[in-house]
């Protein structure tokens, strides 16, 4: 369906438009609320609260810059809704200026989706919020500080300890390895 | 490259449909949603303007038709 056409119609609360994106971009968007939440159920109420403010906000979107973008945003701000309302977003560790994270390490096996997501699981909260918003949507340290309410310095050392427990954890399983 | 870019680069592997009841749960919100709001025609400023503005000249037709009327007996 036209993008245009496509608002148009969400514009007028076309049931059939809203299913039609719900069917197109749900299973997208239902992974990217898996990856924050632990529990399924939460990742589900996520993706209802998202899709709800998608259809029911759709005249707040302003045609500037690209309409799946935005709903990404929407879904993320609700992944990050849900964690805050289970209150398990906290930051563990300071925000000292921990070294990076070593470049002889690479992994070499293809990842499933069910490694991935458990490797994501044994992260805490923290590190697994920053590590999603940097590594997965390209947010910037200062875009990370701005939405969580952290410091920048927070956002850097909480990608630096997650990125240091995932090389640990790869290293474990045997899919990553030093070079 | 960042090791970690690994995670990216497969996230596709991570969609998944979710269940039926998730369409339904939210079907239902938008329902009630539907319900609650008023027509979407006059959440437009320039209708909700432009009712006012009919109400205010009915207003005013009434109030000189009754003027008339007293004035004339």
């Amino acid at each position: 369906m036209e993008e245009q056409a496509l608002l148009s119609r969400l514009l007028e609360e076309d049931r059939l438009a809203q299913k039609w994106l719900y069917e197109r971009y749900s299973p997208l968007f239902f992974s990217v609320c898996r990856r924050y939440l632990s529990s399924r159920e939460d990742a589900e109420e996520a993706l209802v609260s998202g899709f709800y403010k998608i259809f029911s906000q759709i005249d707040a979107y302003q045609n500037t810059g690209s309409f799946e973008g935005w709903m990404r945003r929407i879904m993320v701000n609700e992944a990050l809704m849900m964690l805050r309302k289970r209150r398990n977003l906290v930051f563990p560790g300071d925000d000292r200026a921990y070294p990076e994270t070593r470049d002889d390490f690479s992994i070499d096996a293809e990842l499933s989706a069910r490694e991935i997501l458990s490797l994501l699981e044994e992260l805490p909260p923290g590190y697994r919020t920053v590590f999603n918003l940097y590594v997965m949507e390209g947010y910037k340290h200062q875009e990370i500080a701005d939405l969580l309410g952290i410091s920048i310095n927070t956002s850097k050392s909480q990608l630096i300890l997650a990125k240091e427990k995932l090389r640990k954890l790869l290293l474990n399983k045997g899919i990553g390895r030093e070079t | 490259m960042d090791p970690f870019d690994i995670f990216k680069q497969q996230e596709s592997k991570l969609h998944e449909k979710p269940p039926e009841q998730v369409w339904k749960k939210l079907e239902k919100r938008l329902e009630q949603h539907r319900r609650r709001r008023p027509r979407r025609g006059l959440r437009k400023p320039e209708l909700q303007l432009g009712a006012v503005a009919l109400a205010l000249l009915l207003i005013l037709f009434a109030a000189v038709v009754v003027w008339w009327f007293v004035r004339n007996g």
